[in-house]
């Protein structure tokens, strides 16, 4: 037995993800992963189970129909092909891999600048419609933008609501620009025209629309009449000033339908990025529950967007994000750490999707962003939740890639900060292989997600008081 | 003139684009920036100055004695790590012979 193979440990944990007779490894310590051919595979799996190393060669041997000598030199090119790719170690656990997040490292803010909206969407998370009392005055919005900037801030974003309500908001954002900020705004276009955009163009680096579907009446069902086409013009004046586009898309079970046409959108516009988020019961979706994507269809989305991305560009572009994220330990959503959001009347919370009275920080009226941002009770709880220390992330195989995943989502189904959903933990999981699957190259069929219909008629059921008798 | 050359020890490859190396004596992993890696590749028994005229190729715009400079700060790190062995090449007639050890 060579002397490698007698060294080698095998990581914490180590994954071997199988599609379609192909393997991926994943390390989950160190969130580094790697597409498997069949005989590394093999040994990763005779290693991991425990079994006698020094039978390994002879397995080999008669497994791949080969001599003895054959299979020892290709196991010492598998070990050493493994160890510098941390599938295997030497000696000794690694447990190194560096974190994503620093400890203090506030990037964005978030301010969503009115709650007037001029559309009526079915699950706006913010349910907007009507401007609350008191609102920021332009005043307050520009003595924020400089104590934003003065805490070194470098992306201020405008939203709402519909942030171009606001008649003052290129005023405000102008000013954050040139204090060295990226401006962005997201915003539903409606307000986008000839007679502004050369402004709008000046003072935002980019401009993210909203639209969720690409067939007019499906978008103008959930959004308002018209609203579709006003994206859509908007879309085109921003690209033909060039500003960068991104858009921002609430998936519905409805919207999967047209899913394939949503995709093809991006490659069709050059749009620079395209986020499709799924309707999570927030806001006002939370009674719109009947149109939220069944479980099934969530879980099986990755897969389902990645096929449309291969259709649309045919090319390998889904989600690329993921591989800048190797090798790094995602420990945090980044809520009150990387990003904070500032309601409309200077209230502070860790993030937009987590505007509820117990993650209230303190405002911006009375204290100064610098004071609430390092010595709030709401914010510091919000960035002790590590994965680390939130209860159900500690024994999770992706803890390290999704960091908990977003803290808002979660909190939306089950009203706890440190609690995760079990539903949207599949669908971050499923997420994660797909993403790591396409890193490598592209994504084998996925298993088939079935959820059998468990309904159980009441004479299957067991009266609960004959158990307890029996006890 | 000293050469340089990868010890017989050490097992390496491009892993994500980047140039990981693994000294198998000490176990210790190295993931190398892609310029460091460049000066990884070029050595197979190269001098100090053979190794900056290869990266002198590559990075035409960089001063060159700043670039020796780093060359022989890398290679030194090399050196520390037990990634690099020297050899003593002498100069006969004023003909270099090269010794330097190919590995892998």
């Amino acid at each position: 037995m060579s002397e490698l193979l007698e060294r080698v440990i095998i990581p914490l944990r180590l994954a071997l993800i199988c599609r379609a007779g192909q393997t991926l490894g994943y390390n989950p310590v160190l969130n580094v992963w790697h597409r498997l051919d069949e005989r590394c595979a093999e040994a990763l799996r005779w290693l991991r189970a425990g079994r006698d190393r020094a039978a390994l060669v002879h397995y080999f041997a008669k497994r791949f129909n080969c001599s003895v000598e054959q299979a020892s030199k290709e196991i010492h090119e598998i070990i050493k092909w493994c160890i510098l790719r941390r599938m295997l170690y030497l000696d000794r656990q690694l447990t190194t891999a560096k974190p994503l997040l620093g400890t203090n490292v506030l990037r964005s803010v978030y301010w969503i600048c009115t709650q007037a909206c001029n559309l009526k969407c079915m699950y706006c998370y913010q349910d907007a419609a009507m401007a609350r009392s008191n609102e920021l005055s332009t005043a307050e919005a520009k003595d924020l933008i400089e104590q934003a900037r003065e805490l070194g801030v470098e992306s201020f974003i405008f939203t709402g609501g519909e942030p171009f309500v606001r008649r003052d908001l290129l005023d405000i954002a102008t000013l954050a620009k040139t204090k060295g900020m990226r401006t962005s705004v997201i915003s539903n276009g409606h307000y986008i025209s000839r007679k502004n955009i050369h402004r709008v163009a000046l003072v935002f680096d980019s401009v993210t629309i909203s639209l969720d579907h690409m067939i007019p009446a499906h978008h103008d069902r959930v959004r308002g009449s018209g609203s579709w086409q006003r994206a859509i013009d908007a879309i085109d004046l921003l690209l033909d000033a060039g500003v960068q586009v991104n858009v921002n898309s609430t998936l519905s079970s409805a919207g999967l339908r047209d899913i394939q046409q949503l995709i093809s959108l991006k490659y069709k516009k050059r749009l620079s990025a395209h986020r499709i988020v799924p309707q999570f019961p927030m806001g006002r979706a939370a009674s719109a529950r009947q149109d939220e994507l069944t479980p099934a269809e969530l879980v099986d989305l990755s897969d389902e967007l990645y096929r449309a991305n291969q259709e649309a560009a045919q090319s390998n572009a889904f989600l690329s994000t993921t591989q800048n994220r190797k090798g790094q330990r995602r420990v945090h959503c980044g809520a009150g750490l990387s990003e904070i959001a500032v309601d409309s009347q200077g209230w502070v919370y860790p993030c937009k999707l987590l505007q509820y009275p117990q993650h209230r920080a303190g405002n911006i009226r009375e204290l100064r962003l610098h004071d609430i941002v390092t010595k709030d009770t709401a914010l510091r709880e919000a960035r002790r939740a590590v994965v680390d220390t939130l209860h159900p992330c500690k024994t999770c195989i992706i803890k390290n890639h999704c960091g908990g995943g977003c803290r808002g989502i979660h909190f939306s189904f089950t009203r706890e900060y440190a609690q995760s959903s079990p539903l949207f933990c599949a669908h971050l999981r499923r997420t994660f292989e797909v993403q790591a699957w396409a890193s490598t190259g592209d994504v084998p069929p996925p298993r088939t997600t079935q959820f059998n219909d468990t309904t159980v008629s009441d004479s299957q059921l067991i009266p609960i008081s004959s158990l307890t008798a029996n006890q | 003139m000293i050469t340089f050359s990868r010890k017989a020890e050490v097992i390496w490859d491009s892993v994500d684009g980047r140039m990981t190396v693994c000294n198998v004596n000490s176990g210790d992993l190295i993931e190398l920036s892609q310029t460091a890696g460049y000066v990884w590749e070029a050595c197979e028994g190269r001098t100090a100055d053979e190794i900056t005229a290869i990266l002198q190729i590559l990075y035409p715009y960089i001063d060159v004695e700043r670039l020796a400079s780093d060359v022989r700060d890398f290679l030194e790190v090399l050196i520390d790590a037990a990634l690099l062995e020297l050899s003593e090449t002498p100069l006969l007639n004023g003909i270099e012979e090269v010794k330097g050890t190919k590995c892998q």
